[in-house]
């Protein structure tokens, strides 16, 4: 019988499906999905029975269900070894100064997975990262990793899972680390810099320029070899960051916004090198605020928002939380979306967010189909003329922004 | 092998920032051509001085070209102020006020003052020594050629000392001599006998001379009667021969024997007739003469009488004489004793001018000589200075470049990735303190072998001890500065700190004030300072080739401020890594973000035009609310 731990997470990760509420009356001030009940909720001026309806029932279903379930962490200790998670990050906390960065976080990670880790700039995501590959030390809590990662023999008498703040020399010799600036010499080659942390990772001179060979290959550099690191672009540097963090073949790579400041082409390049590190075998954690790079790469996301992990779980899963929550984006000939937005009001449909952006209304709604054409009635009305139209599922940052929203809530 | 590679890396970053490169070859270089040229003679110091007297005598006049020609540069001013000024605007080291009518003399007092600027400290000593030299050298001059003047005249008065003792013994000699014929003729005339008998009977000397006549005439007739009886009895004889002739016939021998008897006879005869007529002559001479004696007796009778006058007035005479004589001897005694005293006199004179134990001018002048001998082997001021500037070099390069390779290395952006290898902190330290050796090295020996070829400083005499104190100055040097780059956070306050360290480094030795100026307490703690230490060890190596055992001492407390520095930054360099790596973190991070912001704002990001999505990651739900309603409060 594997053993089942509960661990407050926050979120859920996995929970049982409940009915929503069957309450569809949009003017209904019972009903969660009112709109004006979920802007009132957000507004602290609203009235006491906006609150206590907010009390009751006015939340998301999806909001709901994440704030009463708690998440199961499972350790199925029947299971061997290898198929456990790599690594496991248990009620971290840190504080800088007092000023707390992050409370109680716990998540894990498996072999061979892509780990995202989202969320805004100055979450933590950094001050956990550096936490994971135990470069700071926490102010309570341990992240552990699977023995046999660290140490060739496994003795089974030791526990499965050891500290890597206890262990700090051989967990650098398992870790790659490219942090958000690229870290190297700048006045030596790319060459010379991947020699010197061959050499100071503990390899031998043949397997230096073996794998110093096979890495500029791997990551595009070849013609650059023999450049300055500085004289580099910043998508090489990048590059020659990641095999420099890659030289003594770690079996977990962290890689801390890796293609920031790149542009989209760059960025694609990175990706695919990503990929086909991941295909080497070796498991990457992502932390980055591009989350069309955590969709596309991540096997698993950590959202990390308020000093806690506020969502875990493969994009999927996390989706599944927001099903039936679209986006819908909507251009106007006039681009006078305030009166659009005014008029939406008053027409009391269920939708969750409206704003305007780069010459678009997006309106966020767990009711596309249903008030879409209720939406362009009333735009019609207005004598407006739709340019464009597009509804789409939603993203992985909305997502984000529920749970944020929802986090701060509480 | 880590370390290698470390120190390789180290030295390709030094190397390939140009500047650095510069200053670590060209460096020692361009210093030691400078200095060597600079200070590469043995001359004196030239020294520059302002005169001033009211009224220049010979006497000042003479100073002033003595000191000419002692390699000074004079200036004359036209008032004492004017000369003071010049030392306060550092045109000349020395203001000297010459007194007017300035001369030798014996009522005078010759008083020459000297302005000097204090704050020269390292030259006003100098400056006073020389200057006073040249005119104590005038000065001496003068004295010696007066000292050999009196000397002159003291040797003059010990020669002619020396020549009257001579005539004073002679006069001494000639009056014991005139003593000694006083006493001598005093006694002579005291024993002169002058009893003298006159009673000689002179007239019984006439009778008996007369007597004489009477006798030789007897004597005469006597002879006569004996030559007659021998000429008969020679004839008698003859005839008796004769007639034994005839008798003897044919006897040969009674003939031969008659023969010789009548030879004989003959002999007889003719000195019979000799003697006659000498007794002849003889009794006439005889006559003659004793009448003669006849006449002298009756003379010596008169000079009797007159003799005896004579000896009664001689007697009277000795009388006189006598006592004369004893007051005579007296004198001379008393002569001889004056004598005596005078010679006595000169022979104290003649002692203390022998007990004179310095004859010589000059050492009367100058008692006491001094020389000055270089116990050093070197011959030029820099040879002199090397050790000092080899210290200088070594703090200096050593200080600095152990801060600039923490500093930088805590600067670059490997610093981050170097903090989370498995790397020991302590292989990384080590390897920066070997890189920093290395290139101290490098700089050392292109000093120390331009030195030796060009400048001749000797070197190679020690070599070994020289190598031991250079590694342990420069490991205290450069783990010093390896520290200062650890505690400081910039780069640019670590370099500062480095250099006041330094600076308060060599401005307690003896390089630029003389540590006898510091006060007694400062003077012991001065005595721990690295910088001394290690100057004085090189100092005594280089320059006086002492042995290691001599400098044990030295050697002793630079290798425990070698290993002390060196273990308490092993100790703590984990500490002051992390905190280096804490600041770097506060350091890059915001920065990273706020360049990522900056960015932002100049360049729009397509990726979220693609997915604004993304927008909600910087933009919070209020803020975007609150922009709708701004716009519509706007409107």
């Amino acid at each position: 019988m594997a053993e089942k731990k509960e661990v407050d997470r926050g979120k859920a990760i996995s929970k049982p499906k409940k009915k929503r509420s069957q309450n569809k009356n949009p003017k209904d001030p019972e009903n969660p999905n009112n709109l004006q009940n979920l802007q009132n909720s957000k507004n602290p001026k609203n009235t006491k029975d906006t609150k206590n309806a907010k009390k009751r029932n006015t939340e998301h279903p999806a909001l709901h269900i994440i704030k009463h379930t708690p998440l199961k962490v499972s350790y199925p200790f029947d299971q061997p070894l290898e198929k456990r998670p790599i690594l496991t990050i248990k009620g971290i906390s840190k504080s800088f100064n007092k000023k707390l960065v992050l409370k109680e976080v716990n998540f894990e990670i498996d072999k061979g997975d892509i780990f995202g880790l989202i969320g805004m700039s100055g979450s933590g995501k950094t001050t956990l990262f550096q936490l994971m590959a135990g470069v700071i030390n926490p102010t309570s809590g341990d992240v552990q990793v699977r023995r046999d990662i660290l140490f060739e023999k496994n003795n089974p008498e030791k526990p499965d899972y050891v500290s890597v703040y206890n262990n700090q020399t051989r967990l650098r010799r398992k870790i790659g680390y490219a942090s958000q600036m690229p870290s190297f010499y700048e006045h030596l080659t790319v060459e010379e810099n991947l020699q010197l942390y061959g050499s100071l990772y503990g390899l031998k001179r043949k397997k230096i320029k073996e794998r110093s060979a096979q890495l500029i290959k791997m990551v595009g550099l070849q013609e650059e070899k023999d450049t300055l690191a500085s004289n580099l672009s910043g998508g090489m540097q990048r590059r020659l960051d990641v095999a420099c963090a890659m030289i003594h073949e770690p079996e977990i790579l962290f890689l801390d916004e890796p293609t920031s400041d790149l542009d989209p082409v760059m960025r694609r390049q990175l990706w695919n090198l990503i990929k086909e590190i991941h295909k080497q075998g070796k498991t990457v954690i992502i932390a980055s605020h591009i989350l069309e790079e955590v969709e596309r790469l991540c096997s698993k996301i950590a959202i990390l928002h308020g000093k806690k992990i506020v969502g875990y779980g493969s994009l999927e899963e996390l989706k599944e939380l927001f099903a039936g929550y679209q986006e819908i984006r909507i251009r106007v000939e006039s681009q006078d979306y305030d009166n659009i937005m005014r008029r939406l009001r008053k027409e009391k449909l269920v939708i969750d967010r409206m704003f305007e952006k780069e010459g678009n209304l997006l309106l966020y709604t767990n009711r596309a189909s249903k008030n879409l054409s209720k939406i362009l009635r009333a735009i019609e009305r207005i004598d407006e003329k739709i340019v464009s139209l597009d509804v789409s599922d939603a993203h992985l940052g909305e997502i984000f922004e529920m749970l944020a929203r929802k986090q701060e809530e509480q | 092998m880590k370390i290698i590679n470390l120190v390789l890396k180290n030295f390709k970053l030094l190397l390939r920032s140009k500047t650095s490169a510069l200053i670590i070859f060209i460096g020692p270089l361009l210093l030691v051509s400078l200095l060597g040229m600079a200070f590469s003679h043995s001359s004196t110091f030239v020294l520059t001085a302002s005169t001033y007297s009211p009224s220049y005598s010979d006497l000042s006049e003479s100073l002033v070209t003595k000191m000419k020609n002692q390699n000074f540069r004079v200036l004359r001013q036209d008032s004492l102020e004017n000369c003071i000024s010049s030392v306060k605007r550092s045109e000349s080291q020395a203001c000297i006020l010459f007194p007017p009518g300035m001369k030798l003399g014996a009522d005078k007092t010759n008083k020459v003052t000297f302005y000097v600027d204090y704050g020269q400290i390292d030259l006003v000593w100098l400056i006073l020594d020389v200057m006073e030299a040249r005119v104590s050298e005038r000065n001496t001059e003068i004295t010696k050629d007066l000292t050999k003047d009196l000397l002159d005249r003291l040797w003059y008065v010990k020669d002619r000392t020396n020549t009257g003792k001579g005539k004073l013994d002679f006069l001494k000699q000639s009056v014991d001599e005139i003593k000694d014929v006083a006493s001598g003729a005093k006694l002579g005339v005291k024993g002169i006998d002058l009893n003298v008998s006159f009673d000689a009977n002179i007239d019984d000397s006439e009778k008996k001379a007369d007597e004489i006549l009477l006798l030789v005439g007897d004597v005469e007739t006597d002879v006569q009667e004996a030559f007659n009886e021998i000429s008969a009895s020679s004839n008698t004889i003859s005839s008796a021969a004769s007639s034994l002739r005839s008798e003897a016939g044919n006897d040969t021998t009674m003939l031969e024997n008659l023969d010789k008897i009548n030879e004989e006879l003959d002999k007889i005869d003719t000195k019979l007739s000799d003697l006659r007529t000498g007794t002849d002559n003889n009794n006439v001479d005889m006559t003659t003469k004793v009448g003669d004696i006849k006449k002298s007796l009756s003379s010596v009778k008169t000079s009797f009488e007159d003799a005896k006058q004579k000896v009664e007035n001689m007697k009277k005479q000795k009388d006189q004489v006598v006592p004369r004589f004893n007051n005579l001897t007296t004198d001379i005694e008393n002569l001889l004793i004056s004598i005596d005293g005078v010679d006595q006199l000169l022979d104290q004179i003649l002692l203390k001018i022998d007990a004179l134990q310095i004859t010589s001018p000059d050492k009367i002048v100058n008692p006491i000589t001094t020389e000055i001998k270089p116990i050093s082997i070197q011959r030029t001021h820099y040879n002199n200075l090397f050790p000092g500037l080899l210290v200088i070099i070594i703090m200096i390069t050593g200080i600095l470049l152990g801060t600039t390779l923490v500093s930088v290395e805590k600067k670059s952006k490997a610093f981050f990735r170097n903090n989370i290898v498995p790397t020991s902190y302590f292989t990384f330290s080590l390897a920066t303190y070997f890189t920093a050796l290395s290139a101290l090295f490098i700089q050392l020996l292109i000093f120390i072998s331009v030195s030796a070829f060009f400048f001749e400083t000797e070197v190679l005499t020690s070599l070994s001890v020289v190598a031991l104190i250079i590694f342990l100055a420069s490991t205290v040097f450069i783990v010093v500065g390896m520290f200062m780059g650890f505690l400081f956070r910039t780069e640019a306050t670590a370099t500062l700190a480095s250099i006041t360290l330094g600076s308060l480094f060599m401005l307690f030795s003896n390089l630029v004030i003389p540590l006898e100026a510091l006060s007694e307490w400062m003077k012991q703690a001065v005595q721990w300072n690295p910088f001394v230490i290690a100057e004085s060890a090189l100092r005594q190596s280089l320059l006086f080739n002492l042995p290691l055992a001599k400098m044990a001492m030295n050697l002793g407390v630079l290798a425990g401020y070698a290993v002390g520095i060196f273990l308490l930054l092993v100790i703590l360099q984990g500490a002051l890594r992390r905190l280096a790596f804490i600041h770097f973190r506060k350091t890059h991070e915001p920065q990273m973000v706020k360049e990522k912001k900056a960015a932002k704002k100049l360049v729009p990001d397509i990726s979220k035009v693609e997915n604004p999505a993304n927008e909600l990651l910087i933009k919070s739900p209020e803020e975007a609310e609150a922009e709708i309603s701004g716009k519509q409060e706007k409107k």
